[in-house]
């Protein structure tokens, strides 16, 4: 009996077979077309605000989309440059054919105990609440101990081009209607949500001269722990603009948007509008920007990033056509919407596994998320709790103080999402801890306990971090003579700890260095010279942010058992008792989250533990 | 995000009798290393070894520099068997509220924090003080909607201080909702995050939570009263002016100097603000014992008044020595205007008002000047509603302002500037109760009397 049969292999599902693979589990990765593994579904880019942090996150968690992602990438920035380190993000656009194929060969490399089946799932064997198999379409039930399912878009997959409707998950792909049936079948609620992508374009079709170039930046860095250098040529985007026409066009025919004319009720994101709802939603602006992205070195199509859309066809081709440079512009295929169903993620606990089915976990797209990142860390946190599962070992959990993942997964649990979820920054009240340059350091020890990353990798990641504490300690006291680096002192023979000094954004750690010379013998390479700086720029914020932490820690780790009977807390508020049903709060923490429970419902909650705790502990001694 | 946990269990501080005179008054502090806070406060470096469980102290409360503050009894509790279920100490002093706002401002300068409304009785209900039965009442108690239960003073009388607050919230998160796009769409087109826009905003923020804590200061002045004590040099007409505002010959009126010897206490009502009236022996270098003891009590005074009333007459004129010199509390007073003695020059600058102490000239101007400095020109029925608590948290969302406000004119990066308007934010969340989750808690639980 296979440990963990993982359905789909997007972003999510690749990352959940590696990941129980890591873990030591036995892994089948169910999937309708090898082909079509981690398929970019819509831009050809990796990363970004917030995203960029969960793609170091993976990495730092022995993942697949790190590297995969510099394997593929043609074009390199870290965005929020001006700003604080805590929100530089890192991004990528990538050759969408090479990433499934660096996907494709990691697993052919470093996996080949996970065995890859084409075939597509139709539903579940299950005794009582135990689940016993999947079903495959073709071989029939495959006998499993626990199943991921990391269906994407595909569940019941509904485009839309106007008035054109397709049965599909994605662009020419059948979509997954029998697991949709299954689900519900097992008492499983469904929502629809939507999203959408803009056409594809011939390249040789627009006239890319006038446009605004923009390059990938000279700066190396890399999504990986393991990357040294850059995998391939460079290749720029063009930015270009809406023009007043091009919006006329669309708003003269929006009643054959589906979105408009009432065809799609679902719910869209907000952060992704389409074309026609800029346009419409914004009359005021007589103009859009938009981003041509490159899908590949030689690839002869480019992604029309800001140009989403699901009118007709001949709406969009005509619309887009205004713009500057996209006069006699041809459609390899136009934008789409696409509806699909997923499970409202109260099912779901900390571990992405099921109440209802226990054995059954759910990872990506189909718990109300959007992006390939968000996917991919779900489908790694599942695939990890599954594996540890099966060898009855403690659950991997991340807190919100530790990962952006963390932040993720505690908001799908403790929220009713009414659109689909993109990761941001300010989703995470401890955003300047949780930062790109420090993701081996937040996980490193989880990591390597949950069996995800080997030893080696953890011992030198704890000889770097050594190495970057003590020279902090040094740092600390070393003192230089303000008027050396400070211009136009008042008091230039006063002495400042190197720390100190450091909390004026205009003195870098390396001018520090040039002067400390004598006194510091070596220097740090630049990956660690930043870590430090970083380190010491902010201390004075991140001692708050901890000290913080250590304040809510007792409440989050206070436990609620998943069995807590609410019935017996007879004063709890109407709505409160609705949502701690529903969604079954682990610790008192994530209750304290959920919008609808009362302070004095969390009171009472508390009030009832202790007294449970009481019982247990007086059974005991009898 | 909730700010304060609701296991925590950091000390916390409040009165727990009714403010007002009273024969006795109850001054509560309940939390981890109580017991060490109230020893520290009665001038011990450790716990003293005679203190045990549940047995009465005769206590001295001094302040840091030794002085007394306030004599006592001191009821010392081990958690969990209290009535909060933690460390809780109890003084009970003599019951002027003066004296007991001193105790607790010691209280919370040694490291407790004011209790919120009710948390001392969240804590005994969390702690499991309370049976599941008396759980479930003081639940539904709490959920009650309506009903004098549920109605805080604070609302009642607030309103429209608290709309004040909400429209702060409300520019606040205006304001970060700028600084986030900029972080979190840094590849969209978007407005820039305008920095001056910004420092200009929060400065008049920051002009609005001004006028809001001077409304808390004012409320402190209405519920225990101003404190003035006269001062200056001997034969200044100190004890001519206290008779003057008392309406009766209370203090012994001489051409004697130092004719003041020991301190003269008397309340008195000015316009329904409840003032604490000192007169004190002048201060001067001299060798007589017990004039030389009520120049030490009337320095002693000088520390803990709200406003020192220096007088200063012909023909000396003597000013207060260096360290009251700067005081923020002192007001320079002419007294003897009747007397046709010119100022000195060098004098008149300083000098807030020239009052004649015999004939009662200029005295009812100075007492509105006093009101005035104090209180603001506040609204008191307004006031009322604001409590020691919600000036720290005022306090607190300023002092974050200011921090924003200096971080966005040093071009600092906008994360940083995000924690600061977060923290202001959740500052005055504690007032208003606006975010979801912990910190509604802390206000629902302010349905209950502070301290019970
Ligand atoms: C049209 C479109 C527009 C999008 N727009 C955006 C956007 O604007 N912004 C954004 O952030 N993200 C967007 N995305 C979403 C992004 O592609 C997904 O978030 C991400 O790919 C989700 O990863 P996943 O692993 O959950 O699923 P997917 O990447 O969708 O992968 C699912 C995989 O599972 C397979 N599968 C499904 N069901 C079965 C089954 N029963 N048996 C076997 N195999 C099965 C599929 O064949 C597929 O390979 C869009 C996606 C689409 C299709
Ligand atoms: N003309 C005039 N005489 C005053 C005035 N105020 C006080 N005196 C006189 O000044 C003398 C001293 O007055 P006190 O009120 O006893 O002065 P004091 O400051 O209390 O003096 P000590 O208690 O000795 O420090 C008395 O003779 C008063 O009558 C005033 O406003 N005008
Ligand atoms: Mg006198």
């Amino acid at each position: 009996m296979v440990d963990v049969v993982v359905i789909g292999g997007g972003h999510a599902g690749v990352e959940a077979a590696a990941a129980a693979s890591r873990a030591g589990a036995s892994v089948v990765l169910v999937t309708r077309e090898r082909a079509a593994l981690a398929r970019l579904s819509c831009n050809p880019a990796m990363g970004g605000t917030a995203k960029g942090q969960l793609v170091k996150e993976i990495d730092a968690l022995g993942g697949l989309m790190g590297i995969a992602t510099d394997r593929s990438a043609i074009q390199y920035r870290m965005l929020n440059r001006s700003k604080g380190p805590a929100v530089w993000s890192p991004r990528a656009q990538t050759d969408r054919d090479l990433y499934t194929q660096a996907i494709d060969t990691l697993f052919y490399e470093r996996y080949p105990d996970v065995e890859i089946v084409e075939d597509e799932a139709t539903g579940f064997a299950v005794n009582g609440d135990t689940l016993t198999g999947v079903r495959l379409a073709n071989v029939g039930v495959l006998a499993c101990k626990t199943a991921i399912l990391c269906s994407g878009t595909f569940m019941r997959g509904l485009t839309h081009t106007g008035t054109v409707q397709n049965q599909s998950g994605r662009f020419g792909e059948p979509p997954a209607n029998h697991i949709s049936a299954d689900l519900e079948r097992l008492g499983y609620p469904l929502l629809r949500f939507k999203t959408g992508t803009p056409p594809r374009v011939y390249r040789d079709s627009i006239d890319l001269s006038v446009m605004e170039q923009q390059d990938s930046e000279d700066e190396s860095w890399y999504f990986s722990h393991e990357t040294t250098q850059r995998y391939n040529p460079q290749l720029p985007c063009y930015r270009a603009y809406t023009v007043p026409e091009a919006h006329d066009g669309i708003r003269a025919r929006i009643d054959e948007s589906p979105m408009y004319n009432g065809t799609i009720q679902s719910t869209g994101p907000r952060y992704c509008p389409s074309i026609e709802d800029k346009v419409m939603r914004f009359p005021d602006r007589d103009r859009h920007p938009l981003i041509f992205e490159p899908e590949g070195l030689n690839n002869p199509l480019m992604y029309v990033n800001g140009f989403s859309s699901s009118m007709p066809e001949e709406v969009q081709l005509a619309s887009l056509r205004t713009v500057p440079g996209c006069e006699i512009v041809r459609f390899a295929r136009p934008g789409y919407a696409v509806e699909y169903d997923v499970v409202p993620p109260h099912e779901l606990r900390a571990t992405l596994s099921t109440r209802r089915i226990p054995g059954l976990y759910l990872a990506g797209q189909i718990n109300g998320t959007s992006g390939y990142e968000e996917a991919a860390i779900q489908g790694l946190i599942a695939g990890t709790n599954a594996a540890l599962t099966v060898k009855g070992r403690d659950p991997f959990i991340l807190r919100r103080d530790e990962a952006y993942g963390g932040v993720l997964v505690d908001d799908l649990v403790t929220t009713h999402p009414t659109e689909p979820y993109r990761m941001f920054t300010s989703r995470a009240e401890f955003r300047l801890l949780l930062r790109q340059d420090n993701a081996e350091e937040r996980l490193h020890e989880k990591a390597f306990r949950a069996g995800l990353i080997p030893e080696e990798r953890y011992e030198s990641i704890r000889a770097r971090l050594d190495d970057k504490s003590s020279w902090i300690k040094r740092l600390e006291t070393l003192k230089f003579r303000r008027g050396d680096l400070v211009a136009r002192d008042r008091k230039p023979d006063q002495l400042e700890s190197a720390a100190q000094l450091l909390r004026r954004p205009e003195i870098s750690l390396s001018a520090l260095l040039e002067l400390g010379n004598g006194a510091l013998p070596e220097r740090p390479d630049p990956a660690l010279l930043y870590a430090i700086e970083t380190e010491l720029r902010y201390a004075g914020y991140l001692d708050r942010e901890r000290r913080q932490v250590e304040k809510l820690r007792s409440q989050e780790e206070k436990r609620v058992p998943d069995d807590f009977d609410y019935d017996i807390v007879k004063a709890l508020s109407a709505e409160g008792r609705q949502k701690l049903e529903t969604h079954r709060p682990a610790t008192v923490g994530q209750a304290s989250r959920i919008a609808g429970v009362t302070p004095s419902d969390l009171a009472l909650l508390v009030v009832f533990l202790r007294d449970r705790e009481r019982v247990a502990a007086r059974k005991q001694s009898a | 995000m909730p700010a304060q946990s609701i296991l925590s269990s950091d000390p916390i501080a409040a009165l727990a009798t009714p403010p007002g005179q009273s024969a006795l008054g109850i001054v509560r502090m309940s939390g981890d290393g109580v017991w060490t806070l109230a020893a520290h406060a009665c001038g011990h470096k450790s716990i003293p070894e005679s203190w045990a469980p549940r047995t009465a102290q005769v206590v001295t409360i001094r302040d840091s520099d030794g002085d007394v503050l306030d004599e006592g009894v001191l009821l010392p509790w081990k958690g969990p068997h209290s009535s909060t279920g933690e460390d809780l100490v109890e003084f009970i002093g003599h019951g002027s509220p003066a004296a007991l706002t001193l105790v607790l401002e010691r209280f919370l300068a040694l490291g407790a924090r004011p209790a919120k409304p009710g948390e001392f009785t969240r804590r005994g209900f969390i702690n499991g003080k309370l049976t599941l039965d008396q759980a479930e009442s003081v639940a539904s108690l709490i959920d009650a909607k309506t009903g004098a239960a549920a109605r805080s003073s604070l609302r009642v009388l607030m309103g429209g201080l608290k709309t004040q607050l909400q429209m702060i919230e409300e520019s606040l998160q205006d304001a970060l909702g700028l600084v986030e796009l900029e972080l979190d769409f840094a590849e969209e087109e978007i407005p820039i995050f305008n920095r001056d826009r910004f420092v200009a905003d929060v400065a008049e923020l920051l002009d609005q939570l001004e006028r809001l804590s001077q409304h808390a200061r004012a409320s402190k002045y209405l519920r225990n009263g101003i404190h003035v004590v006269i001062a200056g040099e001997t034969n200044a007409g100190k004890s001519t002016l206290f008779n003057q505002w008392l309406g009766q010959e209370r203090a012994i009126v001489s051409a004697t100097p130092g004719t003041t010897r020991d301190y003269l206490d008397a309340a008195v009502d000015w316009n329904g603000i409840p003032v604490r009236l000192v007169d004190t022996a002048g201060l001067r270098l001299t060798e007589e014992a017990i004039e030389k003891e009520g120049i030490r009590r009337a320095q002693a005074l000088l520390e803990q008044a709200d406003v020192l009333l220096w007088l200063v007459s012909p023909p000396d004129f003597v000013l207060p020595d260096e360290r009251y010199v700067t005081d923020e509390r002192l007001l320079l007073i002419r007294n003897k205007a009747d007397v046709g003695v010119l100022t000195p020059e060098t004098l008149s600058a300083k000098v807030t008002a020239a009052i004649s102490a015999t004939t009662g000239d200029g005295l009812d101007d100075l007492q509105a000047r006093i009101v005035q400095r104090l209180m603001g020109g506040t609204n008191y029925e307004e006031s009322l509603g604001l409590e020691q608590r919600h000036a720290r948290h005022l306090n607190e969302a300023a002092e974050a302002l200011g921090r924003s406000s200096t971080l966005a004119s040093a071009n600092a990066s906008e994360e940083l500037i995000a924690v600061e308007i977060r923290a202001a934010l959740d500052a005055l969340s504690e007032i208003t109760g606006r975010i979801a989750g912990d910190d509604v808690l802390n206000r629902i639980f302010g349905r209950f009397c502070i301290g019970k």
